[in-house]
């Protein structure tokens, strides 16, 4: 999975991905799909704003009180026997994870699908201590074959065409038959992971949202992994990071609507799954052990900085990254980051620093598609600027940023300072004016990224003072 | 310090102005409105088939038995397993016939997963609750129930009393609350719109992706709390 460590290198990847047209076609296609699906769920007038109303209030509330609903879900998890854990970075995470696997002796485990995982590199530590992780969303599964990232947040597999699938289980599933009918090959991965479900040893997932007051953690979800993860084996670990907390069951409904409909269109998912404490001495079945783990991995910094506590509002719909046309051009890949898109860009740098990320908040024509759909509100071009100003210049208050002004340019900066002072000069700004115009026909052509398709610009020969002068006389 | 404190001591420090607070919580509750049960059974069929999910509609819990019988001639099931209702008296007539078949098997705890996987044709199970804007049904997996009988099988065949059926999620979710009276939640509670399904290859729709392939729906009308 190289390609999670690279967003510094967006520029480069980004020329790659627009250079393949197969890859270009299957992002457009998915992206019309899924903005069509999105809009016909939303089409009655207004639905959507005021469901948006609902959901951005809920999530802004549960907010100001993150610590304090964090510790009351701690202790209703805790009643409710779930054990839970805290952990402050990637690698905590991996730690606490990997030591409840130790002593639970588990060799082999399946996982459903957590971008949370994704995030702290999970895979890749289990991997190095000879734990089998599987992926089990088909999409995930179909990338972790292809020894690939997740190129979308709610559809993993959206750059992969049937034909790419087919090939990847011909070569690691036994008596595959090839076939590129789609059915034919979920009931092939249906197959292997079911083996795997019955077998495994432990189940890994993300959450979508927990209940503080009652000690419930819910999962979202079509294909059923995610029940089977967190059901039959005998232990399951749930990863959450510490924003996803609410406050009561009241809160899920609307959350839960808006998530499914911005995402698929979808008015409710096939499952939704809420998980209050591990298998009961009355129940039939389920695991024996469940784990929360919640990891901060830089959101508590994003949540000290006014501007930026809105991107922990974020439900993970993907919507915006459906709507961004930088995304649906460059596709998830060139951003090198776990989380791609609008929503990767505002968060990515709390998570790697703005050194690694500073060319993502560039990644924008801050059109405003990803805001104008997000269902919690979100003003993500607003952070984008901020952002891009923290990549540039020193904290003016003592919280800065990691990598704060890491993209600090000396020639960028100085060009600006002599701008101001020409703009704030009437003198200087004039006698300016008067030359570029008498020697405006050295201006070269344009270089050749403004294209040959495009003409040259021609500048006027009068300066808009002197235009302005005229019309006046002439009136 | 230990993670958690470290965490936390973050968050609390970083506690901003919010004086926009009381601002930020307007009472926005839905409008609850009662479902009619007419247009409630309709809205419930039309999104449960938009689903997949297959759905019969009953007048009255007698006629289960012979429709069950004919389901399972049809498809040739020749293993099930069943898990009484949650609310006893609704169908005790069934669950008599029910635990009198010999192809039939009553969740009792002593299934193995080899059971659930290989074994089964079919799960055949109550429904706590259903929900019309969405059809969903409501698992309550627990005393009575399995979490594999309606995740594990090709087929989840359910039940589900029309007296039942609410609104809105947010509908049932108040009424639950509302009776479980302060107790704590179900260690599993389980929102089903329909067979397991994915479109993550080339964004087709294919069902049976991990849970069962089919889901049938059986509703019954009339039925005395
Ligand atoms: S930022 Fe908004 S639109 Fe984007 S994933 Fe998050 S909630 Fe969805």
């Amino acid at each position: 999975m190289s390609q999670h460590i690279h967003p510094q290198h967006f520029k480069q990847q980004s020329k790659v991905a627009l250079a393949d047209p197969q890859l270009r076609s299957s992002f457009r296609n998915a992206m019309d799909y899924l903005q069509d699906k999105r809009a016909q769920s939303f089409s009655e007038p207004g639905s959507f704003e005021q469901l948006q109303l609902r959901g951005e209030a809920i999530r802004k509330r549960c907010l100001n009180q993150l610590p304090e609903l964090l510790e009351q879900l701690e202790s209703s998890c805790t009643n409710n026997g779930i054990v839970v854990h805290w952990a402050e970075d990637a690698q905590q995470a991996r730690e606490i994870v990997s030591g409840i696997l130790a002593e639970e002796n588990a060799k082999t485990v399946v996982k459903g699908k957590s971008m949370l995982s994704e995030e702290i590199a999970l895979n890749e530590h289990l991997a190095a201590l000879n734990i089998e992780c599987l992926e089990s969303d088909m999409g995930e599964y179909i990338v972790q074959l292809a020894n690939e990232a997740p190129s979308h947040i709610i559809m993993p597999a959206i750059h992969k065409r049937k034909q790419e699938v087919a090939e990847l289980f011909a070569k690691h599933i036994d008596g595959f038959e090839y076939t590129e009918d789609v059915d034919s090959l979920i009931k092939a991965a249906r197959e292997v992971l079911r083996y795997k479900f019955e077998h495994a040893d432990a189940g890994i997932t993300g959450v979508n949202f927990a209940v503080a007051q009652t000690g419930t953690l819910c999962l979202v979800e079509n294909e059923g992994n995610g029940r089977m993860t967190s059901t039959v084996p005998k232990v399951h670990i749930a990863l959450m990071g510490i924003e996803k907390v609410v406050e009561s069951l009241n809160d899920i409904p609307p959350l839960l609507s808006l998530l499914t409909r911005s995402a698929t269109g979808q008015a409710i998912t096939t499952y939704f799954n809420m998980i209050s404490s591990p298998r009961q001495s009355e129940d039939n079945d389920g695991p024996n052990a469940v784990h929360l783990v919640l990891v901060d991995n830089g959101r508590s910094q994003a949540y000290s900085d006014e501007r930026y506590r809105a991107s922990l509002q974020c439900i993970r719909c993907g919507a915006c990254m459906n709507h961004c046309p930088v995304y649906a051009r460059v596709g998830g890949h060139s951003y090198a980051s776990v989380y791609p898109g609008p929503i990767g860009k505002i968060i990515s740098p709390h998570l790697l620093g703005l050194e690694a990320t500073g060319d993502l908040v560039t990644a924008s024509s801050l059109c405003g598609a990803c805001e104008s759909v997000c269902p919690v509100n979100i003003p993500i071009p607003a952070l984008l600027r901020e952002l891009r100003s923290d990549a540039k210049l020193p904290s003016a208050s003592e919280q800065a940023l990691k990598g704060q002004a890491s993209h600090r340019s000396w020639l960028e900066e100085s060009v600006w300072v002599i701008f101001r002072i020409i703009m704030t000069k009437p003198v200087l700004y004039r006698g300016l004016s008067f030359f570029v115009v008498r020697f405006s026909f050295l201006m070269p052509r344009l270089p050749a990224i403004w294209g040959p398709q495009r003409s040259n610009p021609k500048p006027s020969t009068k300066t808009l003072h002197q235009l302005m002068r005229e019309r006046k006389k002439n009136s | 310090m230990s993670s958690k404190a470290n965490i936390l001591g973050r968050l609390k420090s970083a506690t901003i102005e919010s004086s926009k607070n009381s601002e930020l919580t307007p009472n926005l509750t839905s409008e609850l409105s009662a479902c009619s049960s007419t247009f409630g059974l309709e809205q419930f069929q039309q999104q449960l088939e938009l689903s997949h999910a297959e759905v019969i509609n009953l007048d009255n819990p007698n006629q289960i038995e012979a429709k069950l019988k004919s389901l399972i001639k049809d498809n040739a099931w020749k293993h099930g397993v069943w898990s009484s209702s949650t609310n006893p008296s609704r169908f005790l007539d069934v669950e008599r016939q029910l635990s009198k078949s010999e192809i039939l098997r009553q969740v009792d705890g002593s299934e193995s997963k080899a059971d659930y996987f290989h074994h089964f044709d079919f799960g055949l199970s109550f429904s706590e609750a259903a929900i019309a804007e969405t059809g969903t049904i409501v698992l309550h997996p627990g005393t009575n129930e399995s979490r594999s009988l309606s995740l594990i099988p090709p087929v989840h065949v359910v039940i589900v009393c029309l007296k039942q059926l609410h609104h809105n999620f947010e509908q049932f979710m108040l009424d639950f609350e509302q009776q479980g009276q302060g107790r704590p939640m179900p260690s599993n509670l389980i929102l089903v719109s329909g067979p397991s399904k994915t479109a993550d290859i080339q964004q087709t729709l294919a069902y049976g992706a991990h849970g069962p392939q089919r889901l049938i729906v059986i509703t019954i009308a009339a039925l005395e709390d």
